[in-house]
């Protein structure tokens, strides 16, 4: 009876041991998740300072952006009340429209502050696009962990959600239109 | 890149390359008839010794067996190293010379002049050394940068005491092959290493986790600046370079601080045509192949870092 109690016990010792561990190493991943997180949010916040600025700069040039420059003020405003994923690739595809539309103004583009702010955006968005590599990854690392067997089953007892992808690059896959009737 | 492929470069070099192949064969031709005149004025000597002795004794025939061994070792290496050594430079000074032309621009090449091992130092390879040699150094532009390189063998000696109380000399190598070390001129305001040489790095706490799962199975990567590193290592760059390491698998490492980047290319020892039994022609194109990888590597690299805003 004794040998068999403590067979029991070993293997409950055991099960408690994995459980910690395996509980251990998914908030690792999730700590890990969350500091990449806010690696894409400083980025996203230099990419968003550099609006005002934006704006002033296309407001002296163009005279048919109204709609296009106060629609990029309403996201930002959006965004400073509502900070997540989703307001935020809004708003970032606001800034990617703005600077597709300057191709059209030839005066706009070649001005040295346009210039100078097109780099810092292109400076800020390659670094955007790497922060946003980092958490992706972290995320897969993170997501398969917790579908993996055994951790699934810790995940489960915990409830440890899967955690989306960030997809910045939305943008791109829209179809920007710039017509003469727009301008 | 003057020629991207061998046959294209060896078309380049005609009747210049002709002459050493016919002086390889020649010495090859010279090598075998002088060690078999040792053989035979060896032998006559044994015959001599043994006809003075009259008596055949087993412990004369073992003294004159090992006798003649070490003689005939020592004369074939004697005459072997002089031609060697004089083919192997002149070889240096006309074909690799115009083999590093092909890849590096303004080339100059000293074959007997080494790199200052404050040089290697500064690249934090890792690893304990206490014996260095370096040769056949050149210095030229790659990609408009300016570069000097050389031959390198690093090894750490040590005496090494046996279960008998008796003490040997361990020698290990820590790195044998192409150093380098290349200006920038724009700096990425970090450390970043790229390396798949299993060397332990001064940056290892610095590992950092690459999204290409081929790529990290293959690679390590440590930065100071995770954003710069991913930056500058994409998708296309961890693929191409992935794809360039493939096709030569040679190991390498590649250190980069501020504007200084220092490769470590474990590619054995270069540039020695004769140290080998093949044809000039065979090992020449494994050199080739070796400077083109090279090239292609650092160059990539360059662009990278000249195309990344940082």
């Amino acid at each position: 009876m004794d040998t068999m109690l403590l067979i029991i016990l070993i293997i409950v010792a055991v099960l408690i041991v994995t459980i910690i561990a395996k509980y251990n190493r998914i908030i690792k991943l999730r700590n890990r998740v969350k500091s990449s997180e806010s690696g894409i949010d400083v980025y996203l916040n230099q990419r968003f300072d550099l609006i005002p600025n934006l704006v002033e700069c296309v407001k002296g040039y163009t005279k048919h952006e109204k709609e296009l420059l106060e629609n990029i003020v309403k996201q930002r405003t959006n965004y400073s009340q509502n900070r997540n994923l989703e307001t935020a690739t809004e708003l970032n595809n606001c800034i990617n429209r703005i600077i597709a539309v300057a191709e059209n103004y030839p005066e706009l583009k070649s001005s040295d502050q346009f210039l100078s702010l097109q780099n810092n955006l292109t400076k800020v968005e390659s670094q955007l696009q790497a922060a946003r590599r980092i958490y992706n990854a972290d995320v897969q690392r993170y997501n398969t962990t917790i579908q993996t067997i055994p951790t699934n089953i810790v995940a489960g007892m915990f409830g440890f959600k899967e955690i989306n992808y960030f997809q910045i690059e939305d943008y791109k896959r829209e179809n920007i239109k710039i017509d003469g009737d727009n301008l | 890149m003057k020629y991207e492929s061998f046959t294209e470069f060896l078309g380049s070099l005609d009747a210049k390359n002709e002459q050493f192949n016919n002086k390889w064969e020649d010495l090859k031709y010279e090598k075998r008839k002088k060690a078999l005149i040792t053989a035979i004025i060896i032998l006559i000597i044994d015959i001599i010794i043994l006809n003075s002795v009259g008596a055949f004794s087993m412990f004369l025939m073992v003294l004159l067996f090992n006798a003649n061994v070490f003689i005939f070792v020592i004369s074939h290496l004697l005459i072997k190293h002089k031609d060697i050594t004089q083919f192997n430079n002149d070889y240096k000074e006309r074909i690799i010379n115009e083999l590093l032309k092909n890849f590096i621009e303004d080339v100059d090449y000293v074959p007997l002049k080494g790199l200052p091992k404050s040089i290697y130092d500064e690249a934090k390879y890792g690893g304990f050394y206490n014996k260095y040699y370096s040769d056949d150094y050149f210095e030229g532009k790659m990609n408009g940068k300016k570069i000097v390189m050389a031959n390198l063998l690093v090894q750490k000696e040590e005496e090494i005491r046996d279960k008998d109380g008796n003490y040997e000399t361990e020698t290990t190598t820590v790195f044998n092959g192409i150093f380098g070390k290349i200006n920038l001129e724009k700096t990425i305001n970090c450390n970043l290493t790229i390396a798949n040489d299993y060397r332990t790095s001064s940056f290892d706490k610095q590992k950092i986790d690459m999204d290409s799962f081929e790529f990290e199975k293959e690679f390590n990567v440590y930065t100071d600046n995770q954003i710069t590193a991913m930056q500058l290592l994409t998708a296309d760059i961890q693929s191409d370079i992935l794809e360039l390491y493939n096709e030569q698998k040679i190991r390498f490492h590649i250190s980069i601080t501020n504007n200084t980047m220092y490769v470590l290319f474990n590619t054995g020892r270069m540039f020695e045509v004769f140290s080998s039994r093949k044809n000039p022609n065979e090992v020449l194109e494994k050199f080739f192949e070796i400077m083109r990888f090279i090239y292609m590597l650092v160059d990539k690299i360059i662009n990278t870092i000249d195309d990344t805003i940082i």
